[in-house]
């Protein structure tokens, strides 16, 4: 089960409110390779899980994954809360606020809801590491393309943690990877799934 | 720069089933002394440090 | 930062250096050095927690009954930011 600490996991502090980067980086609350759909993603796959230190790894990303979440609407409550009217106007944010107002809400930056489309959950553990692998590395480029975009430092900060992050947790997949192959038999990986075969056929 | 034949089977690659991706396992090699700094970077690990440093340039 | 902000900075600081040595012995369960770094700073985010508490506000539900109110409302959430 989950507990709650009141605090953001790195802190953000924004001074100016910026209505074009926020329809930018909501791509990373609710977009195909955000942190919703990670943390989703990891909180759901675990379950199927054959090792126990593998459902672990994948409880503690997905955790961490929630705490990106709380940063990046951090991020874009900041980015917003102060805009005028005017600036609603012009920057076309004026599109998510008749629908929002300054509400928090899972889209991609072109507006695609967030929905459980944007990930898979699968049942076999080498697939599963391997889209979360896949993951971390869309996550990463999605905020390399947003670094290009930015040159406020107080957005910059928090954006390459959570950009750092994502390496780190590729590497960790990439370790349980191994993990999960060294209990398999190296001369075939695929003859069973370990999560859901209970024995394999003797003439397979 | 090695062509890919040069290494196939040689050294840690040596017994590795084909079929499957291997990332290398982490040592625990170094620790950044200074932990605001790696904070700020987002890990402890030096090893891992991975900055962006791309541009699209101009012209 | 005035001294609530640092002491809460320092937290982040010891809690992440926790999350990033969890994550490594989640797969590197029998590393001793990493254990023995992670229980170095487990020792020091608790003492830092009880601090802040004590003198500011309970970060978790856990200690907000201390005294004769309930303190958890009085914290500010976490997205309102040091200039809100």
């Amino acid at each position: 089960m989950w507990n709650y600490e009141k605090r953001l996991q790195f802190p953000v502090n924004i001074k100016e409110p910026n209505a074009k980067l926020a329809q930018i980086i909501i791509s990373q609350y609710g977009g195909p390779d955000g942190e919703m759909g990670a943390s989703m993603r990891y909180l759901s796959q675990r379950y199927a899980m054959p090792y126990r230190e593998i459902g672990g790894l994948l409880t503690d990303i997905g955790t961490e994954e929630l705490a990106h979440l709380e940063m990046v609407a951090t991020i874009i409550h900041q980015l917003t809360r102060n805009l005028s009217m005017e600036e609603i106007g012009r920057s076309g944010f004026d599109k998510y606020y008749v629908d929002h107002t300054l509400g928090i809400w899972p889209q991609a930056a072109g507006g695609v809801p967030f929905n459980a489309c944007e990930f898979q959950s699968k049942g076999d553990v080498i697939t599963d590491l391997s889209e979360d692998m896949a993951a971390e590395q869309k996550a990463r480029t999605t905020y390399d393309n947003i670094l290009r975009l930015i040159k406020e430092p107080d957005v910059c900060e928090p954006i390459k943690f959570l950009r750092e992050r994502e390496i780190v947790h590729y590497q960790r997949f990439g370790e349980a990877l191994r993990m999960a192959t060294d209990k398999l038999n190296e001369k075939n990986f695929y003859a069973f799934n370990p999560g859901f075969d209970k024995c394999e056929n003797a003439n397979g | 720069m090695m062509d890919y034949q040069d290494y196939a089977g040689v050294g840690a690659w040596k017994n590795r089933p084909l079929a499957m991706a291997y990332v290398e396992i982490q040592r625990f090699d170094k620790v950044y002394d200074d932990l605001e700094k790696a904070y700020r970077i987002g890990t402890i690990f030096p090893d891992l440090n991975k900055p962006f440093n791309g541009r699209r340039c101009e012209g | 930062m005035n001294g609530k902000e640092q002491l809460l900075f320092n937290i982040g600081v010891v809690d992440f250096t926790m999350v990033d040595l969890g994550l490594f012995l989640d797969t590197h369960p029998t590393d001793q050095k990493a254990l023995e770094y992670y229980q170095h700073y487990a020792q020091i985010k608790k003492q830092l927690c009880r601090e802040f508490g004590k003198k500011y506000y309970p970060l978790t539900m856990a200690e907000a009954d201390s005294g004769k109110k309930w303190s958890w409302g009085d914290a500010p959430l976490p997205w309102e930011g040091g200039c809100a």
